[in-house]
């Protein structure tokens, strides 16, 4: 298979039944992030979000706008998330209005050199995603356990 | 303006209409009159868990409207009354939830976005345990007049 081929075949993948032009205008979003969370790269994971999207992830992460987020994955790269890539696929799509949509993924941050998640580290998150000029981005993503690491909770 | 359009309610009309009790403070510095009827919802929804309602609970969602609980996606109206109804039975009943604004943000016309902190406090607790210390997304969408529950998300500080 081709390399163009192979790429192609991963993109259907991921988009699965989620086909339509309409669908894959905000599910660009989460592709942006994961090709630039790949490259460790805290500017391109911040301008994924909008001027004063918010991010939240358990561990008592909750930050506000571009500027904490890039602050936020620049230290995360340099500790915690170094070498680490993020995973998704698309569960659910729904439009609000023609520009805002809500997705799900289910997925998780991949080990360096993983290609699987620990299902420890399995999550699911949802992307309440913006369309603005034109461009979708995020407003807010968050995460929460799947699987076992779901304790009660509201 | 014609004279058949009706200002959008305020906070207070929308909380009288459900019967629930104003809370003043809840709003913190969320307290425009946009902000206010937004965050009407997370109230109602409160005054669902401290009635143990399901029916009221769910009646503040749209129809496909959805709901993460642990680790269960339910994605419509009818799904969240009948997972709130058996929780309410056991392992829900005489909890009550409370929670807090952090950001309300309006997405679009009729679309805002809150997200608020708190947790659950199970029956015979007086406070929210550590580990279930939460804070959520909350998507409200203006539908007939009324904001509605359009999405809800917890997300573990722990």
């Amino acid at each position: 298979m081709t390399a163009v081929a192979d790429g192609q075949s991963k993109l259907d993948d991921y988009y699965g039944s989620f086909t339509s032009e309409k669908e894959k205008g905000p599910l660009g979003v989460p592709l942006r992030l994961i090709a630039a969370w790949a490259k460790n790269d805290a500017a391109g994971v911040a301008d994924s979000f909008t001027e004063d999207g918010i991010l939240i992830l358990p561990g008592d992460v909750l930050k506000q706008g571009r500027e904490e987020i890039r602050a936020f994955m620049t230290a995360a790269y340099a500790g915690p998330f170094k070498g680490t890539g993020v995973t998704g696929v698309p569960v659910d799509v729904r439009f609000v209005t023609d520009d805002v949509a809500l997705l799900r993924t289910h997925g998780g941050i991949l080990a360096p050199g993983e290609t699987e998640i620990d299902p420890e580290l399995a999550v699911r998150s949802t992307w309440v995603t913006v369309r603005v000029d034109g461009e979708w981005q995020l407003a807010a993503y968050q995460n929460s356990p799947r699987g076992s690491g779901a304790t009660l909770r509201w | 303006m014609s004279v058949t359009d009706s200002p959008p309610s305020r906070a207070s009309q929308i909380l009288a209409k459900h019967g629930v009790e104003e809370d003043f403070s809840f709003y913190r510095e969320f307290d425009s009159e946009e902000e206010k009827a937004v965050l009407t919802v997370p109230q109602r929804i409160q005054d669902g868990w401290r009635r143990n309602d399901a029916d009221f609970f769910a009646s503040h969602f749209v129809e496909n409207g959805s709901l993460l609980m642990q680790d269960n996606q339910l994605t419509s109206r009818e799904q969240i009354r009948e997972y709130m109804a058996a929780g309410f039975e056991s392992y829900f009943k005489g909890a009550r939830v409370t929670g807090w604004p952090l950001a309300v943000r309006f997405l679009s016309e009729g679309v805002a976005m809150a997200v608020t902190e708190g947790g659950i406090i199970l029956d015979g607790e007086t406070e929210i345990a550590p580990s279930r210390r939460i804070r959520a997304v909350w998507v409200v969408v203006e539908r007939d007049g009324e904001w509605k529950l359009f999405s809800h998300q917890s997300s573990p500080i722990s």
